[in-house]
């Protein structure tokens, strides 16, 4: 029994070293998520409310998809179109992550402008090619206010098909040239092979007359053709530098293949807010745990200073899980955490409740020990399960929702009450039998009992 | 053994008063929502000018946001003019005073015309804000500036007017038209916090936290009577252990009614906690009733009752105390983002410790005894109908 005790021991050490040593170790290695220049909280991942920064949603209109279109392709290719253009944009650690069956939730650490960002992201990005409608004289055709009409140029692609130009035959390469000689910012984009040809086709068709430039139906730009152009290299030009950037982010990132709009949802979580009160959380949890720790010593002496450590481990544990798994830690997480430690100190106190019980009763310590363990087991399981219960509810309705604050909450309880049934049964019991044998036996003050009494009223049930 | 069952009606009195008093106030002025549980637009608005309240509310009925609820505060701020124009450039200022000063320092740019996109470099037009901690003087951040690398920085204090705007829903377009449209006429301004929830949304999130706590309710109660199944009338354990979260739930809600205190998403999060931590508590009553089984037949059980609740009011207590001491430490030295949060906490912790001593059990008790039909007997309803 005290081999294996011992054996028990030396794993629960070999673990809370290495969950230490992760926790610690990355901490020199990993910078902090979102923004610099903030406390690193360890190392962990934070969530937005912790970080600061900015949450999306949208909205996909599957309504506009085109006929034969699969809804869940047409969701991932609009999550692969944001995430480059997140990146193109230089928004380091952003999260874009599909929610429900049409929803984009995007989530942008520490981003500086984010009325540009909100832009760039819902943008279709569909560049298009016109040319001015003719009347039957062949002069442009003008709408009521007097503006050219335009429609789609056209050409006939490799399989003998006329198609549109559009922003699908380009190369993601366009980039940002300044004119040596006007020192204008340009759009430099190169067409693929398809696109080539059917430039060309087109410029051959249009000279003299101008060439419209459309982004999600907007005119950038229409120049007027001055030659046949081949090999597919174009310029567009008029633009102004701030929307050149993003016209370069956009068209090297491709077109959502569905309309995304304003945000349904979008939450600015003030950065210095959230280091802020990471900085102050933590000096809580601190002096929290401390009162704690001081509580139980008091009440229950000796095996509330096993607890304590007991307690401590358990937190090096979580913290090392947390960091491992990775669980991004967020307030309502925190919050999870502190229940699963008042649950942790639950099981201890339970247990130690039955211990003192049988102590009273005149057993021996090795006795109370294992016979307070298995009295406390049943209401230590049953509050555990149904807690951990609710957790996996929780989750999933929490993705469905895609709630990140309820999916945080019930993974760190839902972790937390795995590890403080660990804690409780095994660490703590382990601390204890060390004991067993030792002359703190005879000593029950020190176990938060008088003396041995009469057994309390239920002792019949024995 | 200490006598909890007898009383029982005293403890019922006590909650249900508490509970009709949120009751009114919900009646009456009903839950303060956050946005997140409301649609709509909440945005904090900053001046470099002072603004009246009255004129800026005139504007926003202009802009179409009539029912916008306007709240002034006034920010200690420093105006800089002449540093760092670019987004990079105040970025690295913002880091290099972060580390100074702290992490509450923040940086607003005050026009022109609030454009501060890639390529519009007007370098020296706009001015900075910068808020900071209390205690900094102004010589102190003049210096961090200069070492920043703007030695020619010009710093001036000065107490700004700042609106929290509550209206309808604005997109990012409006919010810019809004900016060019309310800077003519009151000055440079900026937003601090920009959030915004569409109707759907609302609404949705509404419903799926309401259902998310029923799942866990159905989970809760299918999960005890099972574990209880051994005892005589198991379904009851369930049940009366249900009753006895909602009691704490409404508990919670009545404080926040009362109060007037915002709800926000966190308070879900509150509530679902304090399920957590209520059903561990009664579980731990229930199971002293669930040992003394072999007494089933001989004691009666409000007898068996009081003994459960004599053998764990210490732990309960203790469990609960050691909670509350965490919880208390978040909310004195936590920030003030939590406060609501912790409180929320707080009060359900202590409202779930009193019903699982003095509700759960002895709803067990009342039900075993038939007071619930006496309850309907006695009401004059129920006395019209017989």
């Amino acid at each position: 029994m005290t081999r294996r005790n011992l054996i028990t021991l030396a794993v629960v050490a070999v673990l809370t070293a290495l969950c230490l040593a992760a926790v610690l170790v990355q901490q020199f290695q990993v910078p902090v998520l979102g923004h610099k220049g903030a406390n690193t909280t360890l190392g962990m991942s934070l969530g937005l409310d912790l970080s600061g920064g900015t949450h999306l949603v949208y909205q996909a209109d599957l309504t506009q998809l085109q006929s034969g279109q699969d809804p869940t392709e047409a969701m991932q290719g609009a999550i692969n179109v944001i995430t480059r253009r997140v990146d193109a944009y230089g928004i380091s650690e952003a999260v874009v992550q599909k929610q429900g069956s049409d929803r984009i939730s995007v989530q942008l650490p520490g981003v500086r402008d984010v009325d540009a960002a909100v832009k760039l992201i819902g943008s279709t990005a569909q560049l298009e090619f016109k040319e001015q409608q003719l009347d039957g004289s062949g002069s442009p055709a003008v709408d009521a206010n007097g503006k050219p009409l335009w429609v789609p140029a056209t050409a006939v692609d490799s399989t003998g098909k006329t198609v549109p130009l559009t922003g699908q035959y380009l190369k993601p390469n366009a980039q940002v040239v300044i004119d040596q000689t006007t020192n204008e910012p340009r759009v430099a984009i190169q067409f693929n092979d398809e696109g080539a040809k059917l430039f060309e086709q087109i410029t051959g068709r249009l000279i003299g007359k101008p060439l419209g430039i459309f982004l999600d139906t907007q005119m950038i730009s229409a120049p007027t053709v001055k030659a046949r152009i081949a090999g597919g290299n174009a310029v567009i030009e008029n633009i102004k530098l701030s929307d050149a950037r993003n016209l370069v982010v956009l068209l090297n990132a491709g077109a959502l293949p569905v309309p995304l709009g304003e945000p349904i949802v979008r939450e600015d979580i003030d950065p210095t807010l959230g280091a802020d009160s990471i900085r102050k959380s933590l000096v809580a949890a601190v002096i929290g745990l401390a009162l704690v720790i001081v509580f139980m010593v008091l009440y229950y002496r000796v095996p509330g200073v096993l607890a304590s450590c007991a307690l401590l481990i358990y937190g090096i544990l979580m913290l090392g899980v947390f960091k491992l798994v990775p669980v991004t830690l967020t307030l309502a997480g925190i919050a999870g955490f502190i229940l699963s430690i008042g649950m942790a100190v639950d099981a201890n106190v339970l247990i130690f409740e039955r211990m003192k019980e049988e102590l009273r009763a005149g057993k021996t310590l090795a006795g109370a020990i294992e016979v307070g363990f298995v009295r406390a087991w049943p209401a230590i399981r049953d509050s555990n399960i149904t807690t951990f219960i609710s957790c996996v509810i929780l989750y999933v309705i929490g993705s469905m929702l895609a709630e990140p604050r309820m999916m945080g909450f019930a993974l760190t309880l839902g972790i937390g009450v795995a590890l403080s049934m660990f804690s409780a049964i095994t660490i703590t019991r382990g601390f204890l039998r060390l004991f067993v044998g030792t002359n703190l036996e005879t000593k029950l003050r020190l176990f938060g009992v008088d003396k041995p009494a009469q057994a309390p009223v239920n002792k019949e049930q024995k | 053994m200490l006598d909890f069952v007898s009383k029982r009606n005293w403890f019922f009195l006590v909650s249900g008063l508490f509970i009709l008093a949120g009751i009114i106030a919900l009646a009456v002025s009903g839950l303060n929502l956050g946005i997140e549980f409301r649609s709509g637009t909440t945005m904090t608005l900053i001046f470099e000018e002072p603004v009246d309240q009255a004129a800026l509310r005139t504007a926003l009925t202009d802009l179409g946001q009539p029912q916008a609820q306007i709240q002034h505060s006034s920010k200690d701020a420093f105006l800089v003019q002449g540093v760092a124009a670019s987004p990079e450039e105040r970025q690295k200022l913002l880091e290099a005073l972060q580390a100074k000063f702290g992490t509450t320092t923040r940086i607003v740019t005050f026009g022109p015309a609030g454009n501060t996109t890639a390529g519009n470099t007007t370098a020296g037009n706009e001015t900075l804000a910068i808020m900071l901690g209390t205690g900094v003087a102004e010589s102190e951040l003049s210096d961090a500036i200069a070492a920043a690398g703007y030695p020619g920085a010009a710093v001036s204090q000065k107490t700004l007017d700042s609106y929290l705007v509550r209206a309808g829903t604005i997109s990012t377009d409006r919010k810019a038209q809004m900016q060019q449209a309310l800077e003519p006429q009151f000055g440079p301004m900026n937003f601090l916090d920009f959030a915004s929830i569409s109707a759907g949304v609302a609404g949705e999130r509404v419903r799926y936290n309401i259902y998310a706590m029923i799942a866990a309710a159905v989970g809760v109660l299918i999960y005890m009577i099972w574990a209880f199944r051994k005892l005589a009338g198991s379904f009851r354990y369930g049940v009366c252990a249900i009753l006895a979260l909602v009691h704490d739930i409404l508990i919670m809600l009545a404080v926040f009614a009362l109060f007037r205190i915002e709800i926000d998403s966190m308070f879900i999060i509150a509530i679902l906690t304090v399920i957590g931590f209520g059903v561990n508590n009664i579980i731990v009553v229930f199971d002293r009733l669930r040992e003394s089984k072999s007494l089933e037949g001989r004691v009666d059980l409000a007898t068996r009752v009081n003994m459960g609740i004599t053998e764990t009011i210490s732990r309960s207590i203790n469990t609960s105390l050691t909670v509350l001491f965490a919880c208390f430490a978040l909310y004195a030295f936590g920030g003030s983002t939590i406060h609501s949060f912790m409180l929320a906490l707080i009060v359900g912790i202590i409202a779930s410790t009193y019903s699982s001593l003095f509700i759960a059990g002895q709803l067990l008790v009342a039900w075993d005894s038939g007071d619930i039909g006496r309850l309907f007997r006695w009401l004059p309803l129920r006395r019209r109908e017989s």
